[in-house]
């Protein structure tokens, strides 16, 4: 019975950790909840997931704030499902000025580059090579830069909670659309897009990487 | 007013606090009147909870030499990031294994006798040394951090030329360690319960530490992010759930084919407390984790990861206790339930153990990368400078 007690005595400490945290108003974030969770139909498996932290921007990336004047930053799960075999290309030097609509990082997606927006005036602190370097699983966990900003809940081009989670889902609609009305060469999306039927995850890549300037009007523009 | 923050209360600094207070009461109990008054050790069951949470201490510290390896010698730098939290867990998992011992020593004041009387026919022997070794090799694997943060290069920089040699020497120390403590079962095969009892123990030792080790590391990754709001690298923690995964089937097919060539499947037929508790190892320790991280989706689900971890670390625990209490609790005739004073001390090894590590972590460069960030926070608040520092 002492081995049960030992167990049951760590499970419990875990239990109480959980409704300590509950009773604290935060949540454990192996349990982290999300405001929305919901599929979208380009994608089979493209989860709507927003941590509450977090500030989503229209150039698709997200900020969590680490402490005062300095957020954390990467790349939303809408990019990452758009572009499952991007690498990263170019970041910017630690102590780089940046401004409102500056190129932030870049990717390589192919043999084309795509650039992603800076939505906040401020310096570049810290890069993390280390993870940037791996495949993205988790978007909201893999952070890209560190930059020191001004307040940014008080700007206005940020949208978190169930605003964020509602824009992110009109995005991938947006989205199915952009592939749709690029899609004019069969071959790559085959006859049955027109009975109704999706394209496949890797065709609808293949198209949004051929229009990749396109994309990036439509979807990174801040 | 930063400095005192620690001061401010909280739920758990409060419990805490009270193991903390009970935690000492029962050690002076245990020093002042020795173990007879302050133990339910007896005779013929001398070993009890303390023994116990040796083989869970150096079990789980397990990742330290597993992760040393995977990154330093076979050279596969994805798992970089973790080294350092891998190297604390192991220093804190064996300093409290060392504790612990102390304590329960009949004579304490004696435990540097193995040092210079050497018996080199004991199991006894091989495990004091080895726990001597292993420990001076994490204080070299971790030194570095410590020295980082004084700014000292030239150290650093002797140490890194030793470094690999330092790594394969802990390699080689804690495989003995982590199956020597298995050995230490092989000289009672009667008193062990056969469930338990294997001429393999010190091989279910070795491999069942390394699944529970790195388990260990997901668990406080998450309990990292818990208390320093930082992120989980999911890219990283998801693929140390499919080395668990591994090595959970490794150890279940050996213990399978075990029981089969040995023929003690009839143990599992007969109702008893042994029987029951050790299909309870095996359902939440090997079972349960396989279903969940064979889905690959689960393993990358940060909420499946912190649950398996769990239920890996629970097995593991049920493992240990099992042989070291429940497999050897009919053969001593008497029914064994740890008294205040041990399970105060233990609760406050346990309590110290994690302050150690919150400290350590709060104080020195462990989680690189996440731990940058706060460390970036703090200077510039101070300093109000613009200094910059890059994790690579």
């Amino acid at each position: 019975m002492v081995a049960l007690s030992v167990v049951l005595t760590f499970l419990f400490v875990i239990l109480i950790d959980m409704l300590v945290l509950k009773f604290q108003g935060k949540t454990h974030p192996a349990f982290e909840n999300s405001f929305v969770e919901d599929t979208v139909s380009i994608f089979d498996d493209a989860k709507i997931v927003i941590p509450k932290n977090m500030f989503l921007s229209k150039s698709h990336i997200w900020l969590k704030k680490l402490s005062k004047g300095l957020y954390q930053i990467g790349i939303d799960n809408f990019l990452c499902k758009s572009f499952t075999n991007m690498s990263f290309n170019k970041f910017p030097e630690p102590g780089n000025k940046l401004k409102f609509g500056d190129a932030l990082f870049e990717y390589r997606v192919g043999n084309k580059t795509l650039k992603i927006l800076s939505p906040v005036d401020g310096i570049v602190s810290s890069i993390n090579k280390t993870e940037s370097r791996d495949k993205i699983i988790d978007p909201y966990s893999q952070w890209q830069v560190i930059i020191q900003a001004e307040r940014i809940d008080a700007q206005n081009n940020f949208l978190s909670g169930k605003k964020a989670a509602v824009w992110i889902k009109e995005e991938f609609k947006r989205l199915e659309d952009f592939v749709y009305a690029h899609s004019g060469n069969t071959e790559l999306v085959g006859a049955t897009m027109y009975d109704g039927g999706k394209p496949v995850e890797s065709v609808a890549e293949k198209i949004i990487e051929n229009y990749l300037e396109d994309f990036e009007k439509e979807f990174l523009k801040l | 007013m930063k400095s005192y923050d620690f001061l401010k209360p909280s739920f758990w600094k409060i419990i805490s606090a009270i193991i903390i207070i009970g935690g000492l009461y029962s050690t002076y109990n245990r020093f002042a009147h020795g173990l007879g008054a302050s133990t339910n050790l007896y005779d013929t069951g001398p070993w009890g909870l303390w023994i116990g949470f040796d083989f869970l201490g150096v079990g789980l510290a397990a990742a330290g030499f597993t992760i040393a390896a995977t990154v330093h010698i076979f050279n596969i730098h994805k798992f970089e990031p973790i080294v350092r939290p891998a190297i604390l867990t192991a220093f804190i998992g064996y300093s409290l294994v060392v504790c612990l011992l102390i304590v329960d020593l009949g004579r304490p004041e004696n435990f540097w006798h193995p040092l210079i009387m050497w018996n080199v026919h004991s199991v006894m022997f091989e495990i004091t040394w080895c726990i001597i070794c292993y420990s001076t090799v994490l204080t070299l694997e971790f030194a570095p951090v410590v020295l980082e943060k004084y700014n000292l290069k030239k150290p650093i920089r002797i140490l890194k030329k030793f470094s690999i040699g330092v790594v394969i020497a802990g390699v080689i120390f804690s495989t003995l360690h982590q199956s020597s403590f298995g050995s230490l079962y092989l000289i009672v095969p009667g008193r062990l319960h056969p469930l338990w009892y294997s001429s393999l123990l010190p091989v279910h030792f070795f491999i069942s530490c390394i699944g529970a080790g790195l388990s260990m590391i997901i668990f406080e990754s998450f309990l990292n992010a818990r208390a320093f709001n930082t992120s989980i690298r999911m890219n990283i923690l998801s693929g140390l759930a499919f080395a668990i995964l591994i090595d959970l089937i490794l150890e279940f097919i050996l213990k399978l084919t075990e029981f089969i060539a040995a023929g003690k499947l009839i143990y599992l037929t007969i109702p008893s407390t042994e029987a029951y508790l050790f299909y309870l190892e095996v359902f939440i320790g090997t079972l349960l984790p396989v279903y969940i991280l064979s889905n690959k989706k689960l393993r990358e689900d940060r909420k499946w990861l912190f649950i398996s971890s769990v239920l890996v670390i629970s097995g593991f625990i049920l493992d240990r206790m099992n042989v070291s209490i429940t497999g050897v609790a009919a053969s001593s005739g008497k029914n064994y339930f740890p008294s205040f004073d041990e399970i105060s001390i233990t609760l406050m090894l346990v309590v110290l153990a994690i302050l150690a590590f919150r400290f350590v972590v709060k104080n020195f460069p462990v989680f690189t990368g996440e731990k940058s960030l706060q460390i970036i926070g703090r200077e510039r608040s101070a300093k109000n400078s613009k200094q910059l520092i890059v994790s690579e």
